[in-house]
């Protein structure tokens, strides 16, 4: 590919470009970096770059920074748009009590984050009691990676709309309590989720039947576990998109009259699972991870646009 | 807003726009090429088109750069719309990520120009609002950072260093968390 190097306005040659683009391209361009203390060591280039980091709409955190102090320089009145953050491993510092600190980043992103909300915890990071998710009003969309800590979600108002603009919810790698998830991801708490995701999720809760209900999600994936065997009831008018991937998925009762794709895995027993108000058509029937092919299900909804299955054969000695 | 209805994607895609450089130079594309800036895309809408599209803050030289960009993005766009499938498709998988891996070559070889071009390109992208390229060029930027002490950030761009000492350290002292 050739270059054209140097026309008569000069290959760059002296001039400083990129101080003079204006503050929201630079933006754009620290942002690329997806690394606030990077953007933030730009700061000591001159006087034109002293605040611009200050004002990023979105806050990438990874290594064992003190966050805590780079919240506190961040501009206030900036709208953040995106705050992720990785904490991959945590030597404790004498700046901040490691232990407080995913939580006290949650309570930041619960202020200022009118946008998306990443965490994802590290296997080496010193344990937490618990994660403690605030309610969360302007945050469209919050995935949660915690390493096989527990989450508890702050009690929201009686008032509702705890997740007033949330349209994703993905948590992965946690324990939860059963009642607190549905109370959560209910219309009450989260009446515009449209995706819920809950992938190796653990349910404290024995012997509880988890019941989701929601007027507004449109696409649901889980994989939780139990320590005996789940019991699920999902009531979603609107649900199109289902895949409950649980291995102990023992008893289910599904209302969801838009059903139309099914990924289902497992066995299915239809005197134990129940999936009540879909039409037998669906636009695409996956059905995998089993030993037999279903023909239960496949009787269930006899018609299907698309039809995968997937059969694992175990070998015989 | 009118002359881009769906139902007549064969005659919108036949369509040509004219875009005119600062230095006047003209360039015919398709308008599924030109849409590509969400700039043009709403003249379009608004129906001001009609002999040419001028760019007055664009050179020929770097407006041919961004019609190239633009051209071979328009043909990714178009097969992303057809299908919206929610579970992975592997056949269809396999043929898109042959394209995305010739894309990405194109990507690659398109940032092989000097640091001002690029610059022009960062001004082009953003006052024609395409998002792809923009994001693309500042990628390019933001890498050539990546790891590199404010020392050699100065000197790849030319920086002048306008803070007094005192100034430098305070700064330094406030930003000490971003430097541990």
């Amino acid at each position: 590919m050739a270059a054209t190097v140097g026309g008569s306005d000069g290959g760059g040659g002296g001039m400083d470009r990129i101080s003079s683009l204006p503050d929201d391209l630079l933006h754009v361009i620290l942002v690329h970096l997806h690394d606030t203390a990077a953007a933030a060591r730009t700061s000591v280039l001159s006087r034109r770059w002293r605040h611009v980091w200050a004002h990023l709409p979105e806050l990438s955190f990874h290594l064992n920074r003190d966050v805590d102090a780079a919240l506190a320089a961040h501009a206030a009145g900036t709208p953040v748009s995106l705050l992720e953050i990785g904490l991959p491993t945590w030597k404790p510092t004498r700046a901040a009590d490691p232990r407080v600190l995913p939580n006290r980043l949650l309570q930041f992103a619960s202020r200022r984050v009118a946008g998306e909300i990443r965490l994802a915890l590290h296997p080496s990071m010193h344990r937490v009691d618990e994660i403690v998710l605030p309610t969360c009003g302007r945050a469209t969309a919050i995935k949660l990676s915690i390493c096989r800590h527990t989450l508890r979600f702050q009690q929201p108002h009686p008032g509702g709309g705890a997740f007033a603009a949330l349209a994703t919810l993905r948590i992965e790698n946690a324990y939860v309590y059963g009642g607190e998830l549905e109370d959560v991801v209910s219309s009450r708490c989260c009446p515009r989720l449209k995706e819920l995701f809950l992938e190796q999720v653990t349910l404290m809760d024995q012997d509880h039947w988890l019941s989701l209900r929601s007027d507004s999600v449109e696409r649901l994936e889980m994989a939780v576990n139990v320590y005996a065997h789940l019991r699920l009831q999902v009531i979603a008018p609107e649900l199109r998109i289902l895949s409950p991937r649980s291995r102990t998925l023992a008893d289910c009762h599904i209302v969801t009259p838009k059903l139309s794709e099914l990924y289902w895995r497992g066995r299915y027993d239809p005197v134990r699972h129940h999936i009540r108000e879909a039409g037998s058509h669906l636009r695409r029937l996956e059905i995998g991870g089993t030993d037999s092919v279903e023909p239960m299900l496949m009787r269930r909804f006899n018609t299907a646009h698309k039809l995968r299955v997937t059969i694992i054969v175990t070998q015989v000695r | 807003m009118a002359s881009a209805g769906s139902g007549d994607e064969k005659a919108a895609a036949a369509a040509m726009i004219t875009l005119i450089s600062s230095d006047n130079e003209k360039f015919e594309v398709t308008e599924a090429t030109a849409t590509l800036s969400q700039t043009i895309r709403h003249m379009i809408e608004d129906g001001c088109t009609d002999g040419g599209v001028p760019l007055p803050n664009v050179t020929s030289k770097i407006l041919a750069r961004v019609i190239e960009y633009c051209k071979k993005h328009a043909t990714a766009a178009a097969g992303e719309e057809g299908s919206s499938s929610s579970f992975s498709d592997a056949a269809f998988l396999e043929v898109d990520r042959a394209f995305l891996e010739e894309l990405e070559e194109f990507d690659d070889a398109f940032l092989e120009v000097d640091r001002a071009t690029l610059f022009d390109l960062i001004l082009a992208a953003n006052y024609l609002d395409i998002k792809g390229l923009l994001n693309l060029t500042c990628q390019k930027v933001a890498d050539s950072v990546k790891g590199k002490t404010p020392e050699q950030i100065r000197e790849m761009y030319n920086i002048v260093n306008d803070l007094t000492p005192e100034e430098e350290a305070e700064i330094r002292r406030e930003t000490q968390w971003a430097f541990e």
